[in-house]
């Protein structure tokens, strides 16, 4: 007998940062980004996303590892989609109406 | 704008803190942003996304003692003015000068060389007013006011940013500790030395005690050691004099 399937509940790990972490996945879709431009692409994306909520939205992306960060470079760290988030991302770019 | 990172939680801003400064640098937050930045802080210190990691305090033997002398120190000056103002003694001057000896003491050799200057004079001046009283030509309660209002005045600013710098404050941290700390018993020695009469036992006690319990707080964080991080600048270890 098999058992229950183990379910990520992503809901409650970004409650009310949803909205901005699928933009940020969205974002990311088109390849790494530093966290300025992350900023500015979700802003194009988006409108104005506060910087609070995109570093917010960001942390809980890492730690559900969603997203992760890559090696430091001179205008910050890279972050990029990992293997889940690429599926995430592609499914947020469904929801949201933009497809990659 | 760099100081709105200070009201994020210490691992957040190990994790984030550079580049959420370069951000805030370069794309100039609005008002509603700054409010956002607020919120977002609030958040990481009720749902911490970046785990803190609790790195072991690093205290070296010589550090703990000093710290316990300096807190040995601040206790004795609180305790000596406050015993002082409930007995209402004629004399105190030992436990004050026993305080200021601890003080002094938890000071190590190569700050205590940076401030050699004012030691030296404050020691004359302990050294003068007391011959003088022992020679009956300078009353014992002078004999006790003088230098205290010398040490306290010339010696204590540098002494306290001294064992603020061996625990680690910042240097905007230690003249804050300073200005909030040092003038009043320097303001109360000399209200006494003119006989204002509003210098009741109780202002005085006022005046005095933020000093002593200065020390006794830099004491307990010397003594508990220092968490070393490599992004933490307030942890880089002070070479420097008192500035």
């Amino acid at each position: 007998m098999l058992g229950a399937p183990v379910i990520a509940h992503p809901g409650p790990a970004l409650g009310r940062f949803v909205e901005p972490a699928l933009w940020v996945l969205i974002a990311l879709d088109g390849g790494p980004l530093d966290l300025r431009a992350l900023f500015d692409a979700v802003r194009a994306l988006d409108g104005p996303i506060g910087h609070g909520t995109l570093v917010a939205a960001l942390s809980r992306l890492e730690r559900l590892r969603l997203v992760d960060s890559g090696v430091p470079i001179s205008r910050g760290t890279m972050y990029r989609l990992t293997t889940l988030g690429r599926v995430a991302g592609g499914s947020a770019s469904i929801l949201k109406g933009r497809p990659a | 704008m760099s100081g709105l990172i200070r009201l994020y939680p210490r691992a957040w801003r190990e994790r984030y803190g550079l580049e959420f400064e370069g951000l805030l640098a370069e794309r100039t937050p609005s008002a509603r942003d700054v409010v956002d930045i607020v919120l977002a802080a609030v958040d990481a210190h009720f749902e911490p996304q970046v785990p803190a990691v609790r790195l072991p305090r690093r205290a070296a033997t010589g550090d703990r003692l000093a710290g316990a002398v300096a807190m040995a120190g601040g206790l004795t000056w609180c305790t000596a003015f406050i015993v002082a103002a409930i007995t209402r003694p004629d004399d105190f001057g030992l436990p004050i000068f026993l305080a200021l000896g601890l003080m002094v003491l938890s000071l190590p050799g190569r700050y205590l060389k940076a401030f050699l200057r004012p030691v030296a004079i404050a020691i004359v001046a302990l050294g003068v007013s007391l011959a003088l009283a022992f020679g009956n030509l300078l009353p014992w309660e002078l004999a006790v006011l003088v230098p205290s209002i010398v040490v306290v005045g010339m010696l204590g600013p540098g002494a306290l940013a001294l064992i603020a710098a061996r625990a680690r404050v910042h240097r905007r941290g230690r003249w804050l500790l300073v200005a909030l700390t040092m003038p009043w018993p320097i303001v109360g020695g000399f209200a006494v030395a003119i006989g204002l009469p509003a210098t009741s036992a109780e202002l005085v006690l006022f005046l005095v005690l933020p000093m002593g319990l200065a020390w006794i707080a830099l004491g307990v964080r010397l003594a508990r050691g220092i968490v070393i991080t490599p992004s933490n600048p307030s942890n880089a270890i002070p070479l420097g004099g008192p500035a």
